[in-house]
């Protein structure tokens, strides 16, 4: 009998069942596992990518007729203090001029949308939510479409929602912080609601509807009006096709401005980078505890203003390594 | 000290007994063969399996709705939950492959054998324990592994015939699996599998005490069958240092892959493949090869057979040898167990 | 540990005399390895079963009633429902307290655990007094000791009053 290698030999049998039975070894599909890093940054380019794996993640509309959206690759990282997400997407045309005003040289005409992107995370242990996906809180079954709503169904059940809009948040590099609880009353269509805090974007319109109320002071035809440099709307400074952006942003302060962003568009393609504090202490934000995993929905919005969005019908996880 | 020690001596007559438990005396041959550290070792691991036990249940709660966050509050918040956790979790299958190994010494060394056929029924008793822990223990959780297990695992009680319903609701402690199901499961694995197995260690290290040490079966080991060292401090060391090494396996396994909790339960998802613990792997995988006509033989007969050949073989393998070499059909009807077990196990990973 | 070992009976065998000579040294590293685990396990179980307990308590303002239904003059008994975490379940934290206005303007807020055992103090009015059921304590309207064995003051709790209610920091 020779014995002396029996230790070693139970030791790796041990450790062998135990790793085994540890869970699978290789990372199912529709999981996005965030890397651990020294310094998590928000830059797209950053090498630290290069590690990441990346998910891709089919999204679907809720209408079955509609047609399907486009392949979301995802990565993540994290340090001590951060999470950054990085999401990649084919999208046609850059569309960031939401409710934005054309001047044809004597009136304005008050149209266009934007491309989204949104997250959702559940900040409790919900069994359905996890098993089943986003798609319990997106009450979609119903044949009429108008009756549809988002939200959840009990004050216990509330869910931290990352709304990135190319438009509203973009051009000031954030994501709109929100969250969804139950609907306020019987009768409204969601239970969305934004986390608390100051900011945000305000319609540019005159009293009477029919033109913008500013515009920008520096460069009429930017893009952005940035609260605090709009001017009243002077159509001598307007050439006949000049867009006036159809808000006034402000940035969020607050648990509403939890989440940054970085976005760019380019060869038919959107780049978005966006990060949060692991734990921001605000009560309406999901604290982060790596390496405990977290489902989430996602959702892409193609030049929507409204609620036409394509989502993964999948759970999703966030996992940690 | 020996003041304090004889007071106390005098008052409880402990002295003696003490004594004579530490200073009895091990042959060398039983000493220097490493073999023989595996029952210790599973003695160590399930005080293991005990403390941390006990103080997993500080923060337990053993409801449906507060389980799983719990669990989840142990095992990413609570300081050291990760820890006592993970020493726990993979304690459970470190318990198994040690009885297991520990059975198999003693069944290649022909150790069943009159006059120590209690001890090997107490160590069969022993094994099926230990599953029990194993199998009321990851219900606990809550999640969707632990609640598919056991609503499978207790399905396949309902596939008995003529009694498997009855059967399956006093599992359940109900016709479905609920709050009635986890108090049973809780108060079975913290109160009465404990109360058992406390019971079954006294008799089996009883037994092993009145009968000593099997006998020799090489050469080389009856040479040494007449000399001897005293239990403390020699063989009690190779157990502590072997017991210390498994602790260190033990807390690595813990910080390099956190005991698994998956997803909270849910009765209605339609996508989740149940898969019980890795030590149930390899029945897992032989039910999938049984018809359903003939689902009784592999939830019933199955498993009866191997229960009972165990209880069996020291009344039917009487004879003096004890060499496994000497001995083809104990032998090959072992390897042919570790073989398919193995084997359905791999097939099922 | 007794190093008389008895010699064995000569039918059976013998102690290994070798071995004998290992002895001491091998029961100080038994004792080693031992105190090393013991240190470890008690240590590290210690602080798991400590686990959160002693974190200090965190105040929260709470609601406790509107301006116009507290009654001037007189002590209210109110109860207040605040959402709290406890340990692992998201919870409906409740309590009582006492509140007493004499101008509608500031309030006096006690918490009705009587600082002797625990107990809730009753509001006695005809008495004019706190009384506590417990062991016969008594407390002025202000919460001061009257008589009984408590040691100090009911606790008095930081108002505010915001958007036309009482708020008590908890």
């Amino acid at each position: 009998m020779n014995a002396k290698f029996l230790p070693i030999l139970i030791a790796s049998a041990i450790a062998l069942s135990a790793c085994a039975g540890a869970g699978p070894a290789t990372s199912p599909p529709n999981t996005l596992t965030a890397v651990k890093v020294d310094a998590a940054a928000m830059d797209a380019a950053a090498s630290f990518w290069a590690n990441a794996p990346k998910t891709e993640i089919a999204t679907k509309a809720a209408d079955k007729s509609a047609k399907d959206g486009p392949k979301i690759t995802l990565q993540a990282v994290y340090d001590s203090k951060n999470v950054v997400v990085r999401a990649e997407w084919a999208d046609s045309t850059e569309n960031t001029t939401r409710n934005a005003w054309t001047y044809n040289g004597t009136a304005f005409t008050r149209a266009g949308a934007q491309d989204r992107f949104a997250m959702n995370f559940p900040m409790g242990n919900y069994a359905s939510f996890s098993s089943k996906g986003c798609a319990v809180a997106c009450h979609s079954t119903d044949p009429d479409e108008a009756k549809w709503w988002m939200g959840s169904e009990s004050p216990d059940e509330r869910y931290d929602v990352w709304h990135w809009k190319s438009s509203e948040t973009g051009l000031v590099n954030q994501v709109d912080d929100q969250w969804w609880g139950p609907k306020d009353t019987i009768t409204s269509t969601t239970g969305r609601k934004n986390d608390a805090g100051t900011g945000g974007p305000v319609t540019n319109a005159s009293a009477d509807g029919k033109s913008p109320k500013f515009m920008n002071g520096k460069a009429p035809d930017a893009k952005l009006i940035l609260s605090g440099e709009e001017i009243p709307l002077d159509v001598t400074k307007l050439k006949a096709g000049a867009v006036i952006p159809g808000y006034v942003l402000a940035p969020f302060k607050g648990s509403r401005g939890d989440v940054a962003s970085k976005a760019t568009f380019a060869n038919g393609k959107w780049v978005l980078v966006f990060t949060r504090p692991l734990s921001t202490g605000n009560a309406d934000d999901l604290v982060f505890t790596p390496p405990k995993a977290v489902p989430f929905g996602l959702a892409v919005f193609d030049n929507a203003g409204d609620n036409d969005h394509t989502v993964s019908q999948e759970v999703l996880t966030l996992a940690w390594k | 000290m020996s003041k304090i020690g004889d007071w106390i001596d005098k008052r409880t007559g402990l002295g003696g007994p003490i004594r004579g438990f530490l200073n009895y005396p091990v042959p060398k041959y039983v000493h220097q063969n490493v073999l023989y550290i595996l029952g210790g070792l599973t003695l160590i691991m399930f005080m293991l399996q005990a403390v941390t036990g006990i103080m997993l249940a500080f923060y337990f709660d053993p409801s449906p709705e507060g389980a799983y966050n719990s669990v989840d509050f142990i095992t990413y918040q609570l300081p050291l939950g990760w820890l006592i956790r993970g020493i726990h979790h993979y304690g459970s299958g470190a318990m198994v492959i040690l009885v297991a190994l520990h059975m198999l010494r003693t069944y290649f060394f022909s150790a069943y054998k009159k006059p120590r056929e209690i001890n090997w029924l107490t160590g069969v008793l022993l094994l099926f324990v230990t599953l029990a822990f194993g199998f009321t223990g990851y219900l606990l959780p809550w999640d969707q592994k632990g609640y598919w297990a056991t609503r499978v695992g207790t399905q396949i009680a309902g596939s008995v015939p003529l009694i498997g319903d009855t059967l399956m609701q006093l599992m359940r402690g109900g016709p479905n699996l609920g709050q009635a199901t986890l108090t049973r499961f809780y108060a079975t694995h913290i109160l009465l599998l404990p109360a058992m197995i406390a019971l079954l260690i006294a008799v089996h290290i009883f037994q092993l005490r009145y009968h000593g040490m099997s006998p020799a079966i090489t050469e080389k080991s009856k040479a040494q069958s007449k000399s001897f060292v005293p239990f403390f401090p020699y063989w009690v060391l190779n157990d502590a240092i072997a017991g210390l090494g498994l602790l260190a396996l033990l807390v690595f396994l813990s910080a390099t892959q956190r005991a698994p909790l998956e997803f909270p339960a849910d009765p209605t998802s339609g996508n989740f493949v149940p898969r019980p613990e890795w030590y149930f792997l390899f029945y897992y995988q032989a039910l999938k090869y049984v018809p359903g006509a003939l689902e009784p033989v592999a939830t019933v007969l199955i498993p009866l057979f191997i229960f009972g050949s165990m209880i069996l073989l020291p009344f039917i393998d009487k004879g003096e040898e004890r060499r496994p070499w000497k001995k083809p059909v104990t032998t090959i009807a072992a390897i042919f167990y570790i073989v398919v077990i193995i084997g359905f196990t791999v097939l099922a990973l | 540990m007794s190093h008389d070992l008895e010699p064995l009976d000569p039918a059976k065998g013998a102690w290994d005399t070798k071995e004998m000579g290992r002895r001491r040294f091998l029961e100080v590293t038994f004792w080693s390895v031992t105190s090393v685990v013991t240190v470890g396990v008690v240590g590290s179980g210690g602080r798991f079963l400590v686990g959160n307990s002693l974190e200090p308590r965190t105040a929260n303002w709470v609601q406790i009633g509107k301006i116009a239904e507290l009654k001037v003059g007189a002590v209210n008994r109110v109860n207040y429902a605040m959402k709290a975490t406890d340990a692992w379940r998201e919870v409906e934290q409740k309590g009582a307290l006492y509140a007493y206005t004499a101008d509608g303007a500031s309030y006096t807020v006690l918490d009705g655990s009587c600082t002797h055992l625990g107990c809730i103090v009753q509001w006695a009015a005809s008495e004019n007094r706190f009384r506590c059921p417990c062991h016969a304590a008594e407390f002025t309207r202000e919460g001061e000791v009257m008589s009984g064995p408590p040691p100090k003051a009911l606790g008095r709790l930081e108002t505010k009053i915001q958007d036309g209610a009482l708020f008590a920091r908890i």
